[in-house]
């Protein structure tokens, strides 16, 4: 058993004892009308009964998902991506640079490296996609997310809702927020206010998963 | 009724009426009205009451810069008149006048209050007897202030939204100048955004006939892309920020260069009575009539001192109005003039009006020639002349404000009579009126010259492909320039009896400020401050330049070496709310917060987590600690990985206690000094494996520790990596005789005594999450603290209790817990301790080792300390009558005097009394001793305790 093991949420079994991992979001969410289901050792919010209305946000204002349960994992050396500029690999995963000698990997397949510290837990995510992502983000960041400044890859640290975070632009019209795992309930606040302002609201992760299958083929 | 046929440029809808009230009777208008134009219409002269004097205003200006039509709109007061749109249902009040707006009783001061109420009289009367100042207080506070905010506010239907827009040119003004400028930068590839605080973009196109331009011009920004926002006001530059106020929408703009067009503020004359309903600016006047269409009088008179009134002369006298007589001060006719005259219009130049007389409203006018204000004239000729409108232009005065905020510098232009704009910063430019630019064609040439030369310095174009166009920009403004202004007389006042004003906000006058000079306040900052010229809602729109001539004249200096006042933000009236918003205050909650909140818990803030304090009966709760088991969540906890090859050197650097010794899978309790061996913090370390540690600290403590290390590796350069997992886990105290047979149910690991030791570590499956446990306690009965993924927390935390429900575990809080360490004397850094406080006299000499290899921080001051505590120890106590004493009282030395102070106390049903920490003088420091505690009119003793209240020995946490 590597000394870190215990940084790492269970992936899951069949055991009805099994610990079943909840998002910081999971509990606003299911007020907002959320229906959770068990996926992967994860209680994963994957509509809020009305996929259709899910649709129309991600197609014509905005809408913003748990992305809790992406694995992430800070790594620590040289790595190959440069400062604000991740790097998508082979398995789906971005490789965000931090410093020169360390950066977080976020999603992706590959088996950890064995150095690599289990950050899964460390920080709460929180997709936002549409047409008003970036209206959106900007009612409470003030970090530059125009496509000129920030294009699909760019990954900026910096202040999330008055609280340190990363921005990662992960297409053209959605962007991943990362912030403090104990921050998520004060963040799921900020942006179902800020949302209201702009008609946008919460999306399940079957809504945004057809979302994002469509704009990949598109 | 004053409405006129309809205009080219109206705004208004015939064929939607609007019903409002004002002071409770109906007015009808129509859409596209404002308050103003729809009273106007209906009759109303008179729309406020001044500051001090409660003199009659009517509108002046129309255009939200003057004071003079300040109303309450559905229990908001300070709402322009003048721009505020109708809506239905309204209910518009009038300000500062009582009983009535026609029957003021307040206006006793203008008749009989003047010698008493000079500039600064509040610092000269209303001060003796000094015992009645409560009441002058209570006097001067209702009749100071413009309108009354409601006791209780209503819930707004609005709440602040705060929109952060970057761009790369922010261009302030929506004028021709502004248009053509956002325009042509943004089809140069420039991301641009323009603020305009009108409801419609186009600046003075729009009441002076070149409404078709503006819309062309409004257009083509819009086509190339730009971002127009309307009903914008810019407030104020902050560092390269601009706020713009839009509704209920507060823009931070971020821009890498502004550009301001911001353009001119029309003056008003100083002369006797010129603050009379019916004295209104050209401009003002102007937009009644083509934008309203509303009729602003029947029979006029001009005075005038540049193009503007002969224009608005013209518009005025095709609409129908009786164009009594023109003044203009200037000597030489121009081709407005001409054109005054060949419609049978006279016009005297050099001319100027010098009185306004009316009861309630203008009646007449006195004009006289400019030589005649000159001292030691001969007498020359007056004219009076009956009318109910007089149409005054003193000139214009560039709106500099938002520039100079950002850093740009003024300079006196005697040609043309004003400060005007000399050194912008690098990033700033400026365009139009603003600049001097400001005819029809060579304001929007102006501002297509701002553009080009913006989007070049923005690198969105080569500045040799334009420096050909550039030039023929600018040759093409020099051509175009217009008829110079001339500089209208600081006061035209003809010495009779009545009041000439400078500043319409304030009521200040002429006189008042040359009595300010008088007595000394001479500058015009000083000025400013004495008689509170440009403190007012217009924020010397309309008197700073007024002021600044009448204070040039006192005092004999020229006007350049007068100068401005200090421009500074808020630019524009914005609410308090938009400003104050709605807070982002960033609050940290454990992944089991919502259990604690199902489980009753009582929630506060502890440092910036929300934290539960106790479940309902702290006493309860830690009774059961010691009974049975409780469960405290603590994964407000600060958590650092520190790994390397490096890693227990490191930590020897930074501890005075000796790190690397420990072995692997143990625990050591760990205090953290700074420099001058001052305690800063304390925690726990774990070593996990050779070359890895998890290192605890206190919640508030957390970031300051990891700052700290931070800061050291950098300068050591060892070879450490940190990582912060203070959010990433949870961490969850299982305590009480019962905490061993709990934990068992839960975990295959062997957790017996003799498997699972005190300050041993171990790692396995806690309810089937992967948990580093550790055998280490804070509230003195056997303790395991289980660290997990966070996203278990709230699985473990239910696994426990359920496990320990059959033994009575309870859940406790902050409030309980810190009952049972103070019953253990364990500290609590930053209340138990200050910055003078290092571990000897802390009574913790066993955490320094100043034998170990490693050198390491504070230990210089620590070796001093060891010899030399210092003058005070920190002790236990106890109070045998059952009163705890203030934490914070003072501990008393012999003499009486404070030598001391307690820290902590509570009082203890375990032990059933009242114990407590507190620093007392080092004299006092041993077990029996009494100390005397002030608290209040109190004097309490107490006996000195050295060791833990319970379990002195650590049996239990042994066990």
């Amino acid at each position: 058993m590597s000394s870190l093991s215990f940084l790492t949420p269970p992936a899951g079994g069949s055991s009805s004892a099994a610990a079943l991992a909840r998002s910081p979001f999971e509990r606003p969410a299911l007020r907002a009308g959320g229906r959770a289901q068990p996926r992967d050792g994860w209680q994963v919010v994957v509509d809020y009964g009305d996929r259709e209305h899910e649709r129309e946000l991600l197609a014509q204002t905005a809408g913003f998902a748990d992305r809790s349960q992406l694995r992430k994992l800070e790594l620590h050396g040289e790595h190959r991506a440069a400062l604000g500029l991740a790097q998508l690999d082979g398995d789906g995963g971005w490789l965000c640079p931090v410093t020169p000698t360390r950066a977080l990997l976020l999603g992706g397949g590959a088996s950890a490296p064995d150095d690599a510290v289990d950050l899964t837990c460390g920080y709460a995510a929180l997709q936002l996609t549409g047409p008003s992502a970036n209206e959106l983000l900007a009612r409470f960041c003030a970090i530059d997310v125009r496509p000129t400044v920030m294009p699909v890859g760019a990954f900026r640290p910096g202040s999330v809702a008055r609280t340190p975070g990363y921005v990662l632009r992960t297409a053209e019209d959605s962007l991943l927020l990362l912030v403090g795992w104990a921050t998520g309930g004060y963040l799921w606040d900020v942006v179902m206010t800020a949302a209201t302002h702009l008609n946008a609201g919460p999306v399940g992760a079957v809504a945004l998963a057809e979302h994002e299958a469509v704009t990949a083929r598109a | 009724m004053t409405r006129l046929p309809g205009q080219p440029a109206e705004r208004i809808d015939r064929d939607a009426v609007v019903q409002f009230t004002f002071d409770g009777k109906p007015v009808s208008a129509f859409a596209g009205d404002t308050i103003g134009s729809a009273l106007y219409a209906a009759g109303q002269r008179v729309f406020s009451r001044s500051f001090k004097y409660h003199r009659r205003r009517g509108l002046m200006c129309c255009s939200g810069s003057c004071p003079n039509c300040l109303v309450t709109v559905d229990g908001a007061p300070g709402v322009r008149a003048c721009t505020e749109p109708v809506s239905e249902g309204a209910k518009v009040e009038h300000l500062n006048a009582r009983p009535s707006l026609s029957f003021d009783a307040m206006a006793v001061i203008d008749k009989v209050g003047g010698p008493f109420t000079p500039p600064g009289f509040y610092y000269k009367t209303f001060i003796r007897p000094r015992s009645l100042w409560p009441l002058y207080e209570k006097v001067l506070r209702n009749a100071a202030g413009l309108g009354r905010l409601p006791e209780r506010q209503a819930e707004r239907s609005w709440k602040t939204e705060y929109r952060r827009r970057h761009a790369d040119l922010l261009v302030v003004g929506g004028g021709a100048a502004g248009l053509a400028a956002a325009a042509t930068a943004a089809r140069l590839g420039a991301d641009v955004v323009l603020a305009d605080e009108a409801a419609e973009l186009g600046g003075r196109l729009l009441w002076e006939g070149g409404q078709g331009l503006a819309a062309e011009l409004a257009a083509e920004a819009h086509d190339a892309g730009v971002e127009l926002l309307v009903n914008a006001s810019a407030l104020g530059h902050y560092d390269g920020l601009v706020a713009v106020w839009q509704g209920s929408t507060l823009h931070q703009i971020r821009a890498r260069r502004q550009l301001y067009a911001t353009g001119a503020i029309e003056q008003p004359l100083v002369f006797r009575g010129n603050d009379l309903p019916g004295v209104m600016l050209s401009g003002g006047a102007r937009r009644l009539a083509e934008l309203y269409s509303v009729k602003p009088g029947e029979r006029a008179v001009v005075a005038t001192s540049s193009d503007r009134g002969l224009e608005a002369a013209l518009a005025l006298h095709a609409r129908g109005v009786e164009i009594v007589l023109v003044a203009d001060l200037r000597e030489s006719g121009s081709d407005a003039a001409q054109a005054l005259t060949a419609a049978g219009i006279e016009v005297l130049s050099g001319w100027t009006v010098v009185g306004a007389t009316g009861a309630s409203h203008v009646e007449a006018a006195v004009l006289s020639p400019i030589e005649s204000l000159k001292p030691d004239a001969a007498p020359e000729p007056r004219v009076e002349l009956e009318c109910d409108l007089l149409v005054v232009s003193g000139g214009c005065s560039p709106a500099t404000s938002l520039p100079t905020q950002a850093g740009a510098t003024t300079t006196y232009d005697a040609e043309r009579g004003h400060f005007a704009l000399s050194e912008l910063p690098a990033t700033v430019s400026a365009a139009g009126e603003l600049i001097g630019e400001g005819g029809r064609r060579q304001a929007q040439v102006s501002g297509e010259l701002a553009g080009v030369l913006a989007a070049s310095a923005l690198g969105f174009a080569d500045e040799s492909d334009l420096s050909g166009r550039a030039e023929s920009l600018r040759a093409e403004i020099e051509n175009g320039a217009g008829n110079l202004e001339a500089v209208p007389p600081p006061d035209a006042g003809d010495g009779r009896r009545g009041r000439s004003f400078a500043c319409f906000c304030e009521d200040v006058t002429a006189k008042d400020i040359h009595l300010a000079v008088q007595e000394g306040y001479d500058s015009i900052e000083l000025c400013k401050r004495f008689t509170t010229v440009t403190m007012g809602p217009c924020q010397g729109r309309m008197c700073q330049l007024n002021a600044a001539r009448l204070i040039s004249r006192e005092t004999g200096q020229p006007l350049a070496a007068v100068g401005t006042t200090t421009a500074r933000p808020p630019w524009a009236t914005v609410p308090l709310g938009a400003l104050a918003g709605a807070p982002l205050e960033p609050a940290k909650r454990s992944a089991i917060h919502g259990r604690h909140r199902e489980l009753g818990a009582q929630i506060r803030w502890a440092g910036d987590w929300r934290r539960p304090y106790d479940y309902g009966d702290p006493e309860g709760e830690a009774l059961a600690v010691h009974q049975a088991a409780g469960l405290i969540d603590v994964s407000t906890l600060g958590k650092l990985l520190v790994r390397g090859p490096d890693a227990a050197a490191f930590l020897d650097r930074l501890y005075p206690n000796r790190i690397s010794t420990l072995a692997p899978g143990r625990v050591r309790y760990g205090v953290l000094t700074n420099d001058a061996g001052r305690i800063t913090d304390d925690g726990t370390l774990t070593r996990l494996d050779e070359q890895t540690f998890y290192v605890t600290t206190t919640s508030s403590g957390a970031g300051a520790v990891e700052q700290w290390f931070s800061w050291w590796l950098a300068d050591w350069r060892l070879d450490v990596i940190l990582t912060d997992l203070t959010q990433a886990l949870c961490a969850v105290n299982l305590a009480g005789p019962r905490a061993r047979e709990i934990l068992a149910t839960v975990t295959d690991l062997d957790v017996s005594a003799a498997a699972f030791g005190y300050l041993d570590a171990r790692q396995g499956d806690v309810a089937h999450a992967s948990a580093l446990m550790m055998r280490i306690g804070f509230v003195g009965e056997l303790g395991y603290e289980l660290h997990f993924p966070a996203a278990l927390g709230e699985h473990v935390w239910e696994a426990l209790l359920s496990a320990g429900s059959e033994h009575g575990i309870r859940p406790f809080g902050l409030e309980p817990q810190r009952i049972l360490r103070l019953q253990k004397q364990h500290i609590i850094v930053g209340q138990d301790t200050d910055s003078e406080s290092n571990p000897y006299n802390a009574a913790m000499p066993w955490a320094v080792k100043l034998d170990k290899d490693e050198d390491f921080i504070g230990k210089w001051a620590l070796e001093r300390a060891a010899s030399d505590p210092g003058a005070t120890m920190l002790v236990g106590f106890t109070l045998p009558d059952g009163r705890a004493p203030t934490e914070g009282a003072a501990v008393l030395d012999d003499a009486g005097h404070p030598a001391g102070q307690v820290t902590s106390t509570r009082r203890s049903r375990q032990l059933n009394q009242v114990i407590g920490m507190a620093w007392v003088p080092a004299a006092l420091a041993t077990d029996g001793q009494t100390i005397t505690i002030s608290d209040g009119d109190s004097r309490l003793y107490g006996t000195v305790a050295t060791q833990p209240f319970h379990d002195p020995a650590g049996e239990l946490l042994r066990s």
